[in-house]
């Protein structure tokens, strides 16, 4: 390789490197290299000053006018109907795909719809016993205990605590995070104060109280 | 001639995000925090908008692709592990949710948005120079726009640059030549104050 070869190709590494000095974060050794050969080399040295205006002049357009507020707003509609089930998982589906599974629900409803027709058709001379996962418990179970669980809890969390405790969800959350809660075993229905007490002193639990028996709203 | 050596060292710092705090709040995303997600998403806000702002102007697609991404960001905060920068992360987010949400609005965005009477801004010097800066970006392709963005507002190193893109290091040095070489060209403002016309 020629002298005129490696002074051209050091040219053109100094010349790559210049936006990675200008914007800081090239090493030391680069940023020592790109000086040495700025002293001797005037095009690079405009092109150096050129970049640090651009540089310049990029980091002092003005951006965009947007609302924070109002967007972050809109996120955490976004997630507050993520949290109760009213919404898709992911709400950036196109018109067809809607399309698509509104279609196929319709259709599977009409498959279900028909298979009741035909079923309650068949099983009318002879009536067989037919239970469905929710059939168990005919009678809801009365709440005996409110409680507020701190916000940082995911769900895993709220699992272990609920198990922990062997506490079933009656209903809730309300408006203001509110839990209505009962004892999984009906024979406990009787340790609520007891309850009560290792709630509250939990880490995962802001607020518990005993239920009063008249009042059954969470 | 000797040319003049110019150093890095006059210029303001790119703004650096607390790296230690932001891997903190993340890690409480992870466990549902709301509170930390609300801290997380102020925090970006504006370095979004106005990353975002360079490949699009409408403010609605902005905020929406803000919104996306920390859509994301809330779903997968438990997979981050620390191999990058949280801020490397979500801003590689930001720009492939971008890249969808200007695909979705293909027409109305990109280099049609940065027409002058849709920039809406104050009138005056700021008015002046983002005409002129604008006015020469919107020649460059989108990834070489964002680059320069990603490199000299951000302040992202060709490294992180290429995990935000998801691309060689090499394709990140050869959009930064290419938009370099154009905007020579594009922008003669960058060469010096203009000159006064003779009368």
């Amino acid at each position: 390789m020629s002298p005129t070869d490696d002074s051209f190709a050091d040219h053109r590494a100094a010349w790559g490197l210049i936006p990675w000095v200008v914007n800081g974060t090239a090493d030391e050794a680069a940023r020592a290299l790109l000086t040495t050969h700025l002293a001797a080399c005037p095009d690079c040295a405009a092109e150096y000053q050129l970049q640090s205006k651009l540089r310049v002049a990029i980091r002092k357009s003005e951006p965009p006018p947007a609302d924070a507020t109002s967007a972050y707003s809109r996120l955490r509609q976004r997630l507050d109907d993520e949290t109760t089930g009213q919404m898709p998982a992911h709400r950036a589906w196109s018109g067809g795909a809607r399309l698509l599974v509104a279609m196929v629900v319709l259709e599977a409803v009409s498959i279900v719809a028909l298979s009741g027709v035909l079923w309650v058709r068949g099983s009318h001379d002879n009536p067989a016993v037919y239970r469905t996962l929710g059939s168990g418990e005919t009678v809801p179970r009365p709440a005996t205990i409110r409680a507020v669980l701190d916000p940082a809890l995911n769900l895993q969390g709220m699992q272990e605590l609920l198990n922990g405790f062997k506490l079933q969800i009656v209903a809730g959350p309300t408006d203001a995070g509110v839990y209505s809660l009962a004892p999984a075993d009906p024979a406990r229905l009787g340790d609520t104060a007891q309850i009560v007490a290792a709630l509250r002193s939990h880490a995962g639990v802001r607020f518990a109280e005993p239920i009063e028996a008249t009042s059954s709203k969470p | 001639m000797r040319a003049t050596v110019v150093t890095p060292a006059g210029f303001d710092p790119a703004p650096v995000p607390d790296s230690h705090r932001e891997v903190a709040l993340l890690r409480l995303v992870a466990a549902g925090d709301r509170r930390a997600f609300e801290d997380l998403y102020s925090g970006y806000f504006g370095r979004l908008n106005r990353f975002l702002g360079r490949l699009t102007r409408r403010t609605e697609i902005i905020e929406e692709t803000i919104n996306d991404t920390f859509w994301v960001v809330w779903q997968k905060a438990g997979d981050f592990r620390g191999q990058s920068l949280v801020s490397t992360w979500i801003i590689g987010i930001a720009y492939r949710c971008a890249l969808k949400a200007l695909r979705r609005n293909a027409g109305a965005s990109s280099a049609a948005s940065f027409e002058p009477e849709e920039i809406g801004y104050e009138p005056g010097v700021a008015r002046e120079r983002e005409d002129w800066l604008g006015q020469g970006l919107k020649h460059l392709p989108l990834e070489q726009r964002s680059t320069l963005e990603l490199a000299y507002y951000v302040g992202h190193s060709c490294e992180e640059i290429a995990q935000i893109m998801e691309c060689s290091v090499g394709t990140v040095k050869a959009r930064m030549f290419h938009a370099r070489v154009k905007l020579r060209n594009l922008l003669p403002e960058l060469a010096g104050p203009p000159k006064v016309e003779q009368q």
